[in-house]
């Protein structure tokens, strides 16, 4: 017969087995830590970033979250060395890094904001700021700014896109200028100049059964802003309106419905009856895929194309073998420009848990010229301050860094205004009514004029 | 615990016959608290909040003002609210066609006593586990401009067609990618119904000469009536509250031709941040799917 153990010494084993396990699990890990554990953390600092760190005062501790959309992810390796030196002044303090895909990261800020659990330091799109700002939600920086030197390096027509009821409320983390990229094979020529060349390409394109021009259209109500930004006056496209909009009896007032804005959609239409091909806002994601795999011989979207190209395989320096870059062609006598870039932008809430001034010092430290250079050199953006513009031409491989720069010289930001969504889609559906030639160019234009002074409160 | 405060004898000390009566009369609503405290939860309270959020102006904060009936004079005012309806019509009444006309077929299909049936069910089941962003994508492979119907269509040397950028178009296909999806949880649900029919009555009928399509129109239609009925029910509000395709294939466009109601609530939510408002238009969503299975349960299970 077995004999059956006492049931207490059974159990006493077992906690004497899971000790032993304790101890040595321990004893290995704590090994393992010692071996790999950095010598030190190996940042050098700039002229900047030592004053900022000096400037440090009270040592603070927990857990620092920041949040971003995971489309910047590579901005966690900027921000973990820049969080490095802020731990220098701060050893107690830790880093909570959230990133989210862009669908959900809106919805995620504004559930967090409303349970007042905001992050310490949200990255949030340039278009939300009136609406974040009019929640209360966002912390304008004013002071620190005022005291803050470096910025005057930032280039106005970003720092124009910053403020909301005469306050600032955040410092650009990147931007992008928006380009055409075309395969070499199929313009032997080179891409077309002016919007009269472009049909032309188009039309011969269409004849020779070849890969079409293909263009966004959405998102920052483009191609329309492309063209209208070439052809409308120069003295209309400042802020607050952009060309769109202008202040009447205090109000913002759309005055897109004008001459301009009927001949932008005439060329609009013209392009459409060419044959390029247009790509809706589900259809964006996809599209590289087209551009890499010839389908279409040309895509106009925004710069981060290169960070595309890498990611199908290419290296930088093939880049120029097969591709060139293009801004968008004006039509004959127009002027050109960028369109109207995106962006993201770091901001500090008036909920932030942890102090204020240490989230501004932290923002000034990444925000360091030579950081934000060696930084987008990698990720394929833009600094928004001229003095970090040589660090990335000096640091990039990409072959079209120079190009884009020269094209981002000329760029004109959207109307911060709360209603921006609504009124940017009035202008989206004018372009699809004229691209599925539902409407005029006339009419279409009107009837999103009308719609958008409603949305303005006339 | 609880069963000793509750049990008779906890009126022991008084007097038994009387504590048992007591008990007696209060044990039924006991039992059903659980019940009524779930349905008042996660039922009556989000239904009596939206209510209330209809009657304030709400940002995203939270900060909400009263303002009465406004809301819904604005709504009665909003045309682009009512153009929603037209693609709801395509959405909802081709969803609830095409889901419980094939869920029904396929359902009749596998309710036989044939070796891998248990497997093909496994099989049918699948679109349902698929999400809503995968299935999404499959449809945008197919659809677009250069996609897979288009290259087939090219083999056959056809011209392309832009399904996905004509509006009378659109509305269909993503009907046709919720169908996909959902006919198999109907397929699933009437298996349960044709199962539960005894198959003594079809021999018994057989016996008596009757043809397959009188078995099925005497038979397998009016004892799966109760089944037919609440299948109709869920999927036409299931339908009528959802857009998870239309957010993924066509963000409601071209030109809001796929926008439902139920996008255009979750737009003026979210997206443009004005909650009450969107709680208004909610109202008008629970109103119609409560007309709907009204009219469903009183014609069907009359």
């Amino acid at each position: 017969m077995k004999e059956e153990k006492d049931p207490p010494e059974e159990g006493r084993r077992d906690y004497i087995k899971a000790a032993g396990a304790l101890v040595a699990g321990l004893a290995v890990g704590g090994a393992a830590g010692w071996l790999s554990k950095p010598a030190a953390p190996g940042v050098t600092l700039t002229e900047t970033q030592t004053e900022t760190v000096t400037a440090a005062k009270t040592p603070a501790k927990g857990s620092f979250v920041i949040s971003f959309p995971d489309g910047y992810a590579g901005h966690y390796v900027h921000l973990s060395q820049a969080f490095e030196i802020l731990q220098i002044w701060n050893p107690e303090l830790t880093p909570e890094y959230i990133g989210k895909t862009w669908g959900e990261y809106y919805e995620w800020l504004l559930t967090v904001f409303a349970a007042g659990e905001p992050p310490d330091m949200p990255m949030i799109d340039c278009i939300w700021i009136p609406k974040f700002v009019e929640l209360g939600y966002l912390e304008p920086l004013d002071d620190y700014l005022a005291n803050w030197p470096d910025w005057a390096n930032w280039i106005p027509t970003f720092k124009e896109g910053l403020v909301w009821d005469g306050h600032t409320y955040g410092i650009w983390g990147n931007t992008d200028a928006r380009v055409w990229w075309y395969w070499k094979e199929f313009f032997p020529d080179g891409f077309p100049t002016t919007h009269e060349e472009m049909i032309a390409e188009a039309e011969r394109l269409k004849a020779e059964d070849k890969p079409q021009i293909a263009t966004w259209v959405g998102a920052a109500i483009y191609p329309f802003m492309c063209i209208y930004d070439a052809i409308c006056p120069e003295d209309r496209l400042k802020s607050p309106g952009w060309g769109l909009l202008e202040v009447r009896d205090g109000k913002l007032y759309p005055i897109f419905d004008d001459e301009y804005g009927v001949r932008t959609m005439e060329y609009i239409l013209e392009m459409r009856k060419a044959g390029i091909e247009f790509i809706d806002i589900p259809g964006f994601g996809a599209s590289y895929d087209k551009l890499f795999e010839k389908k279409v011989s040309s895509l106009f979207c925004g710069v981060w194309l290169s960070a595309q190209a890498i990611g199908h395989g290419y290296k930088y320096g093939e880049f120029e073998t097969y591709w060139g870059t293009a801004p968008w062609p004006p039509p004959e006598g127009g002027r050109v420009h960028a369109g109207i870039p995106g962006g993201w932008v770091w901001t500090i809430p008036k909920e932030a848990k942890m102090p204020k001034d240490l989230i501004w010092e932290y923002i000034r430290i990444h925000m360091d010229k030579n950081f934000i250079g060696r930084l987008f050199a990698k990720l394929g953006f833009f600094p928004t301050r001229h003095d970090a513009f040589d660090v990335l031409i000096r640091e990039s491989e990409d072959p079209f860094t120079d190009d884009y720069l020269s094209y981002f010289e000329n760029v004109y930001i959207r109307p911060e205004i709360t209603e921006w969504e609504r009124v940017s889609k009035a202008i989206d559906d004018a372009q699809w009514a004229v691209i599925l030639e539902q409407k005029t160019p006339e009419q279409a234009v009107q009837d999103a004029a009308s719609e958008v002074a409603t949305i303005l409160g006339w | 615990m609880v069963k000793h405060i509750f049990s008779p004898t906890f009126f022991q000390f008084t007097n038994r016959r009387i504590g048992r009566r007591i008990f007696g009369k209060i044990q039924t609503y006991l039992y059903v608290t659980p019940v009524y405290a779930f349905i008042a939860l996660f039922v009556a309270y989000p239904v009596v909040f939206l209510l209330v959020f209809s009657l304030f102006d709400v940002p995203l904060n939270l900060k909400y003002t009263f303002v009465g009936l406004m809301n819904f004079e604005r709504l009665s005012r909003d045309p682009k609210f009512f153009k929603t309806f037209i693609p709801a019509i395509v959405f909802v009444g081709g969803s609830v066609a095409g889901q419980n006309g094939f869920g029904f077929f396929l359902a009749l299909l596998l309710n036989r006593k044939v070796k891998g049936v248990d497997f093909l069910r496994a099989v049918f089941i699948m679109p349902w586990l698929i999400s809503d962003l995968i299935l999404g994508y499959m449809f945008l492979i197919l659809f677009d401009a250069h996609g897979t119907i288009n290259e087939i269509l090219k083999t056959f040397g056809l011209q392309r067609v832009e399904w996905l950028m004509n509006t009378d178009l659109t509305i269909w296909i993503v009907t046709l990618a919720n169908i996909w999806k959902s006919s198999c949880i109907v397929m699933a649900m009437h298996s349960s119904g044709l199962q539960s029919i005894s198959e003594e009555l079809y021999e018994a009928a057989h016996v008596d000469g009757a043809s397959l399509w009188r078995r099925f129109q005497f038979i397998t239609l009016p004892l799966m009536r109760p089944f037919i009925a609440l299948s109709l029910i869920i999927t036409t509000v299931a339908t009528f509250n959802y857009f998870g395709v239309i957010y993924i294939i066509t963000y409601g466009g071209p030109l809001d031709s796929t926008t439902v109601p139920a996008f255009y609530m979750y737009r003026w939510a979210l997206e443009w941040g004005q909650l009450g408002y969107a709680s208004t238009i909610g109202v008008f969503i629970l109103i119609i799917n409560i007309i709907f299975t009204a009219a469903y349960v009183k014609i069907l299970l009359r």
